[in-house]
């Protein structure tokens, strides 16, 4: 009698590879190099693929499933044009370290590197911006390749792993045993602080009357908000977050100061400018973050706690450089704080919170001359005090963004999600759908202007066809407002490439099923937003805003803190 | 012309397709000139030893460069220990442990 070796497909064990690392939600779009994975996916029902309709929400919207949920995001698409439309995505998640895993398929490797039909060398453009790549060029090796994609992706500095699947090994038939999934390089911890180096931060720690806490991405990422917490209460500093840092503490904690950097709030920055001893948590100096470098902070010394060795002593020097984890980082740092009550630099930070409070054109009741228009600024404050902090925010990139960032008060933990190191527009709609997924029971919010909208508008297909309830919040001012407001403070008000004329966006919305309103006075603006948040499905708010308003204050682009303008 | 500071760094890598390529890659990125490069391989099978000599402006920045090839070729050391330095100036030694 012959014994039949049982037997299985390359794709196959591709899927079944996907299922034991727990992947649910595949956001893809086939062809035909990668036609044989899809073939597999109904053996596979844990996997749920969801069809977008352009592979860059893909990427996006596996980010936002990889942002919410702290574990790698999947999206596929098919070889050539498909998988470079991935890139953006792919981009975005290497800058703002997210892990996602990027299936691509490929030409038969008989034919790699001959130009064949839709072959693109999808690794060698994706080297600079992958934690790493991998091409399968033997169906044995899928266990494997898989299991150290997803390990890699979300181990260490998280970052966007690429597995690219030529069409053969996907349709190869071999023996069903005899895999060997062991990770060939596993990820060394780092080495953690030093008792030396506790000594050092305890020193600076006892003698600082102007200290303040930077709150990065890293708190978020590495789950550290507590310990965090524990140390600034015990310490009574005041923070300060970067962009992606905010939603890692309450909003409306005593002693936070607000967001740093280009758009930051006048008290963190006037803190930052006079601070004695800057406690880095999580974060890498970004330029956006400090501006001008030589005059950064330049009384301050730095106690900079980093998991990835290579961003420190990138920008700002650190006086003491702490190559660890977060988490055990600043547990040993809280043992050795001292509290004290820093009075005078509290009062400082108020003196100016009141100064701002008292220019900041959200204030000053709305109308501008005849307009009636709502502010940003406004919208984002309703909506901020009718969610009571509580949402899903994800925004697009732009005016609304550092909006959306400056007056929601986000008060739970991990929800404010967006593109912060490459600043892609398109990022918001998709990555929402990402979101959403992975929290199908709470509410998600889409921030986005005109311009963003119209760079990944083609999901409002998706949204219909899957009912994906999120509530879109277009800040419309007819502009690409961002790049508005920067000729107009630095290229003599020419405005260039940057009206926009617009559909009717209801009505486009309405031809994917989707509802809608326009809001154009503010008496309108709660009714609205109560209705979106009301409603059952997707449902899109249009603001008319006015489109000569800034967001202030501004540190221009390479300058030093005290060129910070606060008025046009 | 502002004067050039040349650096040399040793890597030792896996033998494998696209390694070379992601150091170039990285150099290339930062607008680094190569100025030499050796690759051969070693008495441990299947680890390459490359010797790259490159040039730029400022000599500030090389540890960052350094930290970030080390991230590269950290992915595909296991081998018990391997070591990883600059040749010319000894801004930094770092060993890479095995599995233990
Ligand atoms: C893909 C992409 N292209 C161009 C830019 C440059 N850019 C940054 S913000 C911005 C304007 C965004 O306009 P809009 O979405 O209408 O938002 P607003 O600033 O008006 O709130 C542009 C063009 C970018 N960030 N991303």
């Amino acid at each position: 009698m012959a014994r039949h070796k049982k037997t299985i497909k390359g794709a196959e064990l591709f899927c079944r590879s996907l299922v034991k690392e727990g992947v649910t939600y595949l956001f893809g779009y086939t062809g035909g190099a990668i036609m044989p994975v899809y073939d597999a996916f109904p053996k596979f029902p844990q996997l749920k693929h969801i069809m977008v309709r352009h592979e860059q929400a893909a990427a996006f919207a596996a980010q936002g499933v990889a942002r919410a949920s702290g574990k790698p995001g999947v999206c596929i698409a098919t070889s050539g044009p498909g998988a470079t439309n991935l890139m953006t995505g792919i981009a975005d998640a290497h800058l703002d370290s997210i892990p996602i895993v990027a299936i691509t398929g490929q030409v038969a490797t008989s034919v790699i590197g001959t130009d064949a039909f839709q072959e693109s060398d999808i690794i060698g453009m994706l080297v600079p911006v992958t934690k790493q790549s991998y091409i399968l060029d033997d169906p044995y090796e899928i266990p494997r390749v898989v299991k150290e994609a997803f390990y890699l992706a979300n181990t260490g500095r998280k970052g966007p792993v690429i597995i690219d699947l030529p069409k053969d090994i996907a349709n190869a038939v071999i023996p069903d045993d005899g895999f060997d999934a062991t990770i060939r390089y596993p990820v060394l911890p780092p080495p953690g602080i030093g008792k030396d180096q506790v000594a050092h931060a305890q020193r600076l720690m006892a003698s600082s009357e102007r200290p303040i806490v930077f709150v990065g991405h890293g708190v978020i990422q590495s789950g550290a908000q507590g310990e965090v917490r524990r140390f600034l209460e015990k310490s009574n500093m005041p923070f300060s977050c970067t962009l992606h840092g905010i939603s890692a503490l309450p909003g409306d904690h005593p002693q936070y100061l607000g967001m740093m950097g280009m758009h930051g709030t006048v008290e963190a920055n006037r803190a930052i400018e006079n601070a004695d001893l800057i406690i880095a948590l999580g974060m890498r100096f970004d330029d956006r973050v400090t501006g001008k470098l030589d005059e950064y902070a330049k009384d301050a010394d730095v106690i900079h706690v980093e998991h990835d060795p290579s961003e420190i002593n990138k920008n700002v020097r650190a006086t003491v450089p702490i190559y660890s984890d977060l988490k055990p980082a600043v547990v040993e740092m809280t043992k050795v704080v001292g509290h004290k009550p820093y009075k005078k630099w509290y009062a400082f930070a108020a003196e100016n919170r009141r100064y701002w409070e008292g220019i900041d054109p959200v204030n000053q009741g709305n109308s501008r001359g005849d307009k009636q228009n709502p502010l940003m600024g406004t919208v984002i404050r309703k909506l901020s005090d009718l969610t009571d902090g509580r949402d899903n925010v994800v925004s697009d990139v732009g005016q609304h963004q550092m909006f959306a960032a400056r007056y929601y008060q986000f008060n739970r933990f991990n929800t404010w999600f967006n593109s912060g190191g490459l600043g892609s527009m398109g990022f918001s709609v998709p990555a929402a759908m990402g979101v959403k997924y992975t929290r199908p029971k709470e509410r998600v919010w889409v921030i986005v202007g005109d311009g963003s909208f119209q760079m990944n508008i083609q999901e409002l297909g998706t949204i219909m066809e899957q009912n994906i309830d999120i509530k879109i919040l277009l800040l419309n001012n007819n502009f690409l407002g961002m790049v508005r407001q920067w000729q107009d403070l630095f290229h003599g008000s020419r405005f260039i490439g940057t009206p926009v004329k617009n559909p009717d966006f209801i009505a486009l919305a309405s031809a994917y099923g989707i509802s809608g309103e326009r809001v154009t006075a503010e008496k309108s603006l709660e009714p609205a937003l109560r209705r979106a948040m009301k409603h059952k499905g997707a449902y899109l708010v249009e603001i008319v805003t006015d489109m000569d308003e800034m967001i202030m204050p501004m540190i221009p682009a390479g300058s030093r803190f005290s060129d910070m303008r606060v008025t046009r | 012309m502002r004067q050039k500071k040349l650096h040399t760094i040793l890597a030792f890598a896996h033998n494998q397709p696209g390694v070379l390529y992601k150091l170039l890659s990285l150099i290339r990125k930062k607008r680094y000139n190569v100025e030499t490069i050796t690759v051969g391989h070693t008495h441990v099978e299947g680890i390459s030893r490359m010797t790259i000599s490159f040039s730029h402006g400022e000599g500030n920045k090389i540890e960052q460069i350094v930290q970030q090839i080390a991230k590269i070729t950290a992915d595909f050391y296991e081998q018990e220990a391997v070591m990883f330095y600059l040749l010319s100036e000894k801004v930094f030694i770092r060993h890479f442990g095995g599995k233990k």
